[in-house]
């Protein structure tokens, strides 16, 4: 089994719109995997018949029994995340500050807080219409702890491909390097990078090469919208050299990407012949790898 | 006056709203620009490093004193967090998992835990005439970037008209921690598939968390109704358009405010500004 997870660093350089393509090519060699659950898009291309649907819970969140309550203020004065507050005279959980960590359920001489389990989300496996397992999830509204979220999903996407002996798994990681990013890359045999030609683009990826040589894991680079600009595309290749990062395809910026969303079809199967053509090399190229 | 600007979907140009309009309002006022996309923290690309200064935020860490702990164990179940695990007669603190709460140090019954700290970024400041740059920049293998969200905003600089906070993507921990205190949140979207289906998660994150908003529609055509037409139904507003174009992309892409190019771009971004300004004032009174 081997595990590839797409990361960009910055959003919108084309994650999302090449991994989904690379899947619907693969077929029933890969596992698909959305591992980005804050804002998970792919389903939307891939038209999922789900076969299971799990509620996840997960992180904890104070409530305060009022009839309980003595107004020691014990709570709101341990708690370091200024979450219990006086609210018309009694003291109140203010559940977006609750980080859950407990301490004032344990402080409280009156056993009046309660730590609730929280709902945080549904994790789904499905069989897309590219007739390959694809296993997503969808983060409740305004809920945290989605790092946890995301390491659900490989879990679940690693036991599938282990049971029905699918050679790949391709993860869609999240933006950025933080909590999210380090759950998705985690335990991962490749990483696909897919970078952008603009200041930002490069800037990001130097710091997500940080976490990628942190991890010691193999990495390949796609430079999209390559022609934006030339000089940070250049200084991009310089950048993948230095750190033995092969740039395994450059594509220029072009429509297609938005024009094939538009008709809800992956690159695969957007009517544009050299794209296409890009993305079939892109998918030898990374099995190669793997084999080598 | 604390404006903020989400998106949901990554690239859908939150920093590109959030430098120029830094720049329109700086003409005649003091901004201060947050850069609270601490995983990737892209603004000061913008800006001329004239006048940088740098300090280190920490977060508290546990530290066990081997010869007062007993071993009890008390530190690793109170931790909701795994951070600090006890075996044997070995107490173990992972770090990374750890979210400060002082959990173990209070309910330690023999006080064998005392406070250590460990850097987890830096906050950069940087000043360009009227626009100061407030940037949180999370270290490379950190995981914690909303305790840092939390320290950048606390960062306060003397008389400043407008507080202006580039958040992260997302619509989960760090972008929460990024707006849950501002006044008022301007939304930019980008009118396709994938950035549609985000839009509206952002939101219903931000209305739940009680927020006014307003909405920017980014890479706009006249065609592309998807946007437009969501606003329209739902009651909210849209303060201005910033059309699809190869020239805004390789300006942004050579780390150009659009504003200083173009004329016509410096109208439409008054323009935004002025809405945003009319409405978070209604807020405010």
């Amino acid at each position: 089994m081997k595990e590839i997870v797409v990361l960009s660093g910055k959003g919108g350089t084309g994650k999302t719109s090449i991994l989904a393509a690379l899947g619907a090519i693969a077929g029933k060699e890969a596992i698909v995997a959305d591992c980005d659950v804050d804002a998970a898009n792919m389903h939307l291309l891939y038209n999922p018949k789900i076969e299971t649907s799990v509620e996840f819970m997960s992180g904890k969140v104070a409530t305060i029994d009022e009839s309980k309550c003595n107004g020691c203020g014990n709570c709101s004065n341990v708690c370091r995340f200024d979450a219990i507050k006086i609210v018309d005279g009694v003291y109140t959980v203010d559940e977006v500050n609750c980080e859950g960590c407990s301490l004032c359920s344990h402080m409280c001489p009156e056993n009046a807080i309660i730590m609730e389990t929280q709902k945080i989300g549904h994790w789904f496996t499905s069989k897309s219409k590219f007739k390959n397992w694809f296993v997503y999830a969808k983060l409740g509204i305004a809920q945290e702890n989605s790092g946890k979220l995301v390491s659900k999903v490989k879990s679940v996407a690693r036991s599938l491909a282990k049971e029905e002996k699918v050679e790949y798994i391709l993860i869609d990681g999240p933006p950025g390097i933080g909590c999210p990013a380090i759950s998705s890359i985690t335990g991962a045999n490749h990483v696909l990078i897919v970078t952008e030609a603009t200041n930002s683009g490069k800037h990001d990826l130097v710091r997500l090469i940080g976490i990628i040589n942190h991890f010691n894991i193999h990495a390949s680079c796609i430079i999209n919208k390559a022609d934006l600009n030339e000089e940070a595309a250049k200084e991009i290749e310089e950048v993948c050299t230095q750190n033995k990062i092969n740039i395994i395809e450059k594509i220029p910026f072009t429509q297609s990407f938005t024009n094939a969303l538009e008709n809800k079809v992956t690159l695969a199967e957007y009517d544009d012949y050299e794209l296409n053509n890009k993305i079939n090399k892109i998918w030898t190229e990374l099995k190669n790898k793997e084999e080598k | 006056m604390k404006i903020g600007i989400v998106s949901g979907k990554g690239g859908a140009g939150k920093t590109l709203v959030s430098v120029n309009l830094a720049f329109v309002a700086s003409k005649d006022r003091k901004v201060s620009l947050y850069d609270l996309d601490v995983e990737e923290p892209n603004s000061f690309l913008f800006f001329d490093e004239n006048e940088l200064s740098e300090e280190s935020v920490s977060m508290m860490i546990p530290k066990v004193e081997e010869t007062k702990c007993n071993h009890c164990g008390v530190c690793s179940r109170v931790c909701e967090f795994n951070a600090i695990i006890s075996i044997g007669d070995q107490t173990l603190v992972f770090p990374e998992l750890c979210h400060s709460c002082y959990a173990c140090l209070e309910l330690c019954p023999v006080s064998a835990i005392s406070e250590d700290y460990k850097e987890i970024g830096k906050i950069r400041t940087i000043v360009n005439d009227n626009t100061t740059l407030i940037e949180g920049r999370l270290n490379i293998n950190e995981t914690s970037a909303p305790a840092l969200i939390r320290e950048v905003k606390k960062k306060r600089i003397n008389n400043i008209d407008l507080e202006i906070y580039d958040s992260p993507p997302g619509t989960s921990c760090s972008v929460i921690e990024a707006i849950k205190d501002i006044e008022y949140v301007v939304v930019v979207a980008e009118p396709t598939l994938f950035g549609f289906h985000d839009f509206k998660l952002i939101v219903k994150t931000a209305k739940s968390l009680n927020k006014n908003l307003g909405v920017i529609i980014n890479k706009h055509t006249p065609e592309n109704k998807l946007v437009e037409d969501y606003c329209l139904e739902n009651n909210m507003e849209i303060l201005g358009r910033i059309p699809l174009s190869y020239e805004i992309a390789s300006a942004y892409a050579h780390g150009k405010i659009i504003c200083k190019e173009d004329p016509e771009l410096t109208s439409l971004f008054e323009n935004i500004l002025d809405s945003v300004l009319r409405k978070a004032c209604e807020i405010e009174v």
